[in-house]
């Protein structure tokens, strides 16, 4: 199955800028999130939570005129919910049971304690200002060195140290090529902590339906089946007792991709209870207690020959992952794969690398588009521009030299992903002609010396795993090896047609392009195809929308389960028109022979209503596929982008000129759509890259928990984008299609921290650390000036 | 994220609210547009047993224009005086403030004399009506006083407003002739609250130097007149002062010591030079009241 | 526990007299009272403005505005908004991808709305700087500032001065 196996013709099918079905509810007011939700009786929750990062819980006071059944602590909770555990193969993991509400100790601020029952949130919420919890402080773990500290306090008091894993590898020999080479430069790099921010914050509804024995659970998460097990499995219950639903989402981005302790506490709880509860989590909850991004610390060491050639890379890297391991990723998701993703696009042959994560008295790390991949691209893509410096090759130019060629294809990196398909210096030459390399050179050029700004052109590359099975998820350590997905066709009565799913679409159109799928398969208007998602009792097994992965593995087992029911429909068909159905095709919603034609509607009708009349097919009208890739490896997708700067030397500011990016996401599935998730990846990357920090103060209190201090990108902070599109299929998929969900966040921040060192090259600053605030960049040009050598006495061995 | 409870109060004159507030004075709120309260209330910073309304009070929208200036009901919309449905006696100056206020949205509900009163200094009406020598009308139960706004902003969140008073305007003297201003904000995003915010004022006096007044926002807990900037300026009759050459003068005016500055405070002190700077650069060239 | 408040007020164009604790909220009466759940709440903070609906034809947050104070007032939110500039701007809207999760929608429709009421033609930066107090986390803006340019076009510049 491949590309060659799309058909044309189709108008609605593969690669038509298809308008979105989601649309038209959501643009009148008419979707429905989980605080929409009305149910008889409904109660809502509050948490109690920890204010400070880390303490120990002494007691915890209830006032003695709260409704019984109203506040439910640790204690409470212990005997009917088991801690989740995110547990790992990677050799000397140390797990963190997570609580469910505190027991013991706290350890971050935004940490559930106690969680409380009333009519309405407010209600709750005065109902919890009233608990009194006693807690002793401790002294935090808060960064790096304080938490790598030989004194350092203990977030978790039976460790020896505070690292969750170190893990290593050494391939190919640094050592020799670093005495060869032309060239060597050392750079240290820090990514800051930021949060995710889905508009819509989270929100669990649970309610126990007495009449099925069911337990039904709201929630806004992209894993409902995920959900669903760790429910039953916590709370030691049969699967079928559990039904997990996650209606209309106001965006995810990897934060509600992980089991979380106020699923698992409002569902035991509702176990108990004769009336529904829901929690919607606050904006302040959201930015305490949903799980937090990158925080990552870069040493890298690079050696390349005098014409450009990489030789080899040295990578420390330091993730600070918080206080707990969260299920199912762990707290190395993003150290394992940021080391994986040092090498980038690039052949190289000689890696070495070690990685720390560590346990800190933050909130628990977790997903968020592009994982440990923006940060790895920061590292990896400055350093490669210091070394074109270094050699006075241009940056674009340095990349091509550098890069996997096509011929190369498939290529297997030195850190063992196999890179399946493309052309990976065109997307740097497109994306060069696109953003006009030449003409701001010029520009940037003819900027007077007396002038208070200056323009800088940076480019940032990746090639990024999307859609990878089980085998990728095993290598990392993960309990649970993600890789299959199912889905469910019917044509109903009507000749109508259902698609069924197991991930759950929020935000990425899926309810558009998975019905593009069967549009392909069938020839019908999309809009004429329902499509099922987020509901494990309407769904067939999935493991959730992350990773890129949707497009890929639904489409995938879509169109297996499209092509299936095609088969039955032409033999049916075949026997109502009396031909051979090998003979037959789709068209406009009908089989159609030489003869004659039987709309959908008619064959569904007499088959379904009179099965004796289509004698010689068997009973059933639907059919479920599940998807699993035979090549488990994933495919690759990767860009280049190119980030146009005007840096003002007075305050530092940095505003964007220009962006442009060049991507590969194989087939396109809908244009219209791929391009929204383009930008809306490059608007998020832009947040990480200027604006978006949790600043922690040294005792571990966030500093930056409201939209008032912590700054989103918007409509003024987003240039209009620059989109080229190349179109390698890959090998390894359905239509070829790769993923596009993450890229876009990918390389914003590498891009723009070397168009901001591009800029102030000849001040000697660099732009080594995100956000990239005026504070940061003004500091680095003060300190610069200030000693002109500081440059290499920082940064060791230029050479 | 859910206000405490409180009683309200919705009284339809000023003197029915200054009674209120002089019978709730222990623990009472007076809310009109409510764009810097009901943030705090929602997220429990703030939670005051009785809120007063005064949104409902058609006095507190009146504005009285005089051959001296005018006088704005405390009540006025920032949006008001941005599209100028109030007569704008600073020659375009309250108008240009008024569109730099937060959102849209929060300017068709935030009111002045909410935001005098919130005494927040990086926003824009203390600075702005510091430097335009603003009066505060307040009222209680004891009666009307009037207070300069340089007397009235006492620090952050901190004025000169006794427990039961009541802001009902602010008096603002029309702009000198023979008068140009600038005004510049600095801010990370548009409707940001200022990093920094300074207001100009070049009177042409007829002497050989016109007289200068600058006035900086968001350095102190109160906007702070710079005087040693104006001595600064008054030896450069050009005002071609660069950033470089201010931040020695402002440094005096805010009482910073460069020497033991962390990074952090060495750039915002840059970031106010820089402000002052373009301020004086902007003077004469915004566009002034229709 | 203070009373219960009573108001009349009309909202989408109907008499409505509410009930409601005093510390409501207009998002809260609209959402939790009158079922129009089209009014989100992403923040509670008047920065997100998700929650931006008319009230007496002027865009406010209703995050930030009591529901108290809004006796009398006359309220639209995204269920009602009606017209051609409004269908047009829908229309836009879903053409050049405006939208993904749709949560930020009806503060965007409203405020965007308000934008093109004003008949005034607009720049590209005009249009940025006006929708700055309205964040979506899914889109990057570029989908939202050409379907406004795009009714502004069709609906301002084209019907000429």
């Amino acid at each position: 199955m491949n590309a060659a196996g799309s058909n044309p013709a189709r108008r609605n099918g593969i690669g038509a800028r298809t308008p979105r079905r989601e649309d038209a509810r959501h643009l009148s007011g008419r979707g429905r999130f989980v605080a929409d939700m009305k149910l008889p009786g409904l109660r809502e929750v509050a948490f109690v939570r920890s204010q400070v990062p880390h303490g120990r819980i002494r007691g915890i006071t209830v006032p003695a005129d709260a409704e019984p059944g109203s506040v439910w602590t640790g204690t409470d909770l212990a005997p009917i919910a088991e801690p989740l555990t995110a547990t790992s193969t990677l050799e000397g993991f140390r797990a963190a049971p997570l609580p469910h509400l505190a027991v013991e100790k706290v350890r971050y601020v935004g940490e559930p304690i106690a969680m409380v029952i009333a009519s309405a949130r407010a209600e709750a919420e005065d109902l919890a200002a009233r608990i009194i919890v006693d807690i002793e402080p401790l002294p935090a773990a808060v960064d790096f060195t304080g938490a790598l500290a030989q004194d350092a306090p203990l977030v978790h008091d039976d460790w020896p140290d505070n690292v969750y894993a170190t893990t290593s590898g050494d391939i190919g020999d640094v050592d020799a090529v670093a005495h060869d080479a032309a060239v060597t430069v050392t750079r240290e790099y820090t990514m800051n902590r930021q949060a995710v921010v889905p508009l819509e914050t989270r929100g669990v509804m649970a309610q126990h339906d007495q009449t099925s024995g069911q337990l039904v659970v709201h929630s806004s998460t992209q894993t409902p089946h995920m959900i669903r097990d760790m429910i039953a499995i916590l709370l030691g219950v049969e699967a079928r007792q559990v039904r997990v639903i996650a209606p209309d989402m106001g965006g995810g981005f990897g934060t509600k991709c992980s089991v979380y302790p106020e699923e698992i506490a409002l569902a035991a709880v509702a176990m108990r209870l004769p009336y529904p509860i829901r929690w919607v989590e606050d904006r302040w909850e959201a930015m305490v207690s949903s799980t937090q991004a990158r925080d990552h610390h870069y040493r890298i060491t690079a050696h390349a020959a005098a014409d450009g050639t990489l030789l080899g890379v040295e990578a420390d890297i330091l993730v600070n992952a918080g206080a707990y391991s969260v299920h199912p990723w762990t707290a190395t998701m993003d150290a394992t794969m940021s080391a994986a993703m040092i090498p980038g696009p690039y052949r190289l042959s000689n890696y070495r690398f070690r990685t720390r994560s560590v346990a800190t008295n933050k909130t628990p790390l977790g997903p968020y588009r592009g994982v440990a991949r923006p940060g790895a691209c920061l590292a990896i893509e400055r350093t490669l521009d210091e070394l074109a410096h270094a050699l006075g090759i241009e940056p674009n130019e340095m990349r091509i030299r550098n890069m996997v060629r096509p011929e190369d294809m498939p290529y297997t990196s030195v850190a063992k992903k196999v890179y399946d398909s493309g052309d990976y210096p065109e997307a740097v030459r497109r994306v060069s002609a696109l953003i006009g390399h030449d003409a701001w050179r010029k520009q940037q050029q003819d900027v007077s010396d007396g002038a208070r700004h200056r323009i800088g052109i940076g480019y940032g590359s990746f090639t990024e795993q999307t859609a990878h099975g089980c085998i990728e998820w095993a290598s990392r350590g993960l309990a649970i090896t993600i890789g299959t997905e199912g889905a469910r066709l019917e044509m109903d009565s009507s000749g109508g047609l259902t698609l069924s799913v197991g991930i759950k679409s929020h935000g990425q159109g899926a309810e558009t392009t998975l019905a593009q799928v069967v549009s392909e398969v069938f020839d019908v208007d999309p809009a004429l195809v329902t499509v099922v998602h987020g509901d494990t009792a309407l769904t067939p097994r999935g493991d959730g929308t992350f990773a890129s992965r949707s497009m890929v593995m639904a489409g995938g087992a879509t169109y297996g389960a499209a092509q299936q029911l095609a088969g039955k429909v032409l033999r049916i068909g075949g026997v109502l028109l009396g031909e051979d159905p090998k003979k037959l095709r789709f068209k406009d919603g009908a089989v159609v022979g030489r003869t004659g034609s039987v709309t959908y509607r008619e064959l569904a009708k007499e088959f379904l209503f009179t099965p004796d009349h289509v004698p010689g097919v068997e009973a059933g009208l639907e059919v479920s596929f599940y998807y699993r890739p035979d090549t488990q490896t994933g495919a690759f997708t990767y860009a280049s982008h190119a980030a146009v700067v005007s840096v003002d030397l007075d305050t530092g500011a940095v505003s964007l000129l220009d962006y442009a990016v060049v991507e590969d996401c194989g087939t396109v599935v809908n244009p219209l759509i791929v391009d929204g998730q383009i930008t809306g990846g490059i608007a998020q990357g832009i947040g990480t890259a200027l604006l978006e920090e949790l600043v922690y103060d040294p005792d571990g209190q966030p500093k930056s928990t409201s939209f008032l201090d912590y700054l989103l990108p918007g409509a003024t902070e987003v240039p209009m984008i620059k989109i080229g599109h190349m179109q390698t299929p890959s090998p390894h998929t359905v239509f070829g299609v790769k993923g596009a969900g993450e890229g876009g966040a990918i390389a914003p921040p590498a891009a723009i921290a070397n168009a901001v060192t591009d800029a102030l090259r000849a001040f000697g600053a660099e732009a080594n650390e995100t956000p990239m605030t005026p504070v940061r960049i003004w500091t680095a040009l003060q300190d610069a000036q200030a000693s002109p050598v500081r440059g290499a006495a920082m940064t060791g061995t230029d050479r | 994220m859910k206000p405490a409870n409180f009683a309200y109060h919705r009284p339809g004159t000023c003197t029915e609210a200054a009674d209120l507030l002089y019978r709730l004075r222990d623990d009472v709120k007076v809310i009109a547009g409510g764009q810097s309260l009901l943030p705090l209330m929602n997220m429990r910073l703030a939670e005051p047993a009785h809120l007063v309304d005064v949104s409902a009070v058609p006095e507190l929208r009146r504005t009285d224009l005089t051959a001296e200036g005018a006088t704005y009901g405390a009540a006025t919309t920032h949006m008001m005086f941005e599209h100028q449905l109030v007569p704008d006696v600073a020659d375009g100056l309250l108008s240009h403030a008024a569109r730099g206020i937060g959102y849209r949205a929060i300017r068709n509900r935030g009111t002045v004399g909410g935001s005098l009163a919130h005494s927040d200094s990086s926003a824009e009406w203390p600075t702005v009506m510091s430097a335009l020598g603003a009066t505060v009308h307040a009222l209680s139960v004891r009666g009307e006083r009037r207070i300069p706004v340089t007397e009235f902003l006492l620090g952050f969140f901190s004025t000169a407003l006794a427990d039961d008073e009541l802001i009902t305007a602010v008096s603002v003297p029309r702009i000198a002739p023979g008068t140009q201003w600038g005004m510049y904000k600095m801010a990370r995003k548009p409707g940001e609250f200022a990093d920094s915010l300074a207001v100009v004022q070049v009177r042409d006096t007829g002497a050989s130097t016109p007289a200068v007044s600058v006035w900086l926002g968001a350095a102190k807990d109160v906007p702070l007149r710079l005087k040693h900037v104006e001595k600064a300026l008054a030896d450069r009759p050009d005002r071609s002062l660069l950033p470089a050459d201010l931040s020695g003068p402002l440094a005096a005016d805010i009482g910073a010591d460069t020497a033991t500055a962390s990074p952090h405070d060495r750039h915002a002190l840059q970031l106010h030079a820089v402000t002052v700077h373009r301020a004086l650069m902007a003077v004469g060239k915004a566009p002034h009241a229709a | 526990m203070p009373h219960d408040l009573t108001i009349a007020l009309r909202v989408n164009g109907r008499k409505t007299e509410a009930t409601f604790p005093a510390r409501t909220t207009l998002a809260d009466l609209l959402r939790d009272r009158l079922g129009l759940t089209g009014t989100h709440l992403g923040c509670e903070q008047g920065v997100c403005g998700a929650c931006t609906v008319f009230v007496d034809d002027l865009p406010v947050r209703a995050c930030l505005t009591l529901a108290a104070a809004c006796e009398g007032a006359e309220v639209v939110t995204v269920e009602a908004l009606e017209g051609p500039d409004v269908e047009a701007l829908r229309a836009d809207f879903s053409r050049e991808g405006a939208l993904q999760c749709g949560f930020c929608t009806p503060g965007m429709l409203i405020t965007a709305c308000d934008l093109v009421r004003r008949r005034e033609p607009l720049a590209r930066e005009e249009i940025q700087e006006a929708m700055a107090g309205n964040i979506c986390r899914c889109t990057g803006y570029n989908g939202i500032v050409r379907a406004i340019e795009k009714t502004v076009d069709a609906r301002i510049c084209a019907e000429g001065p």
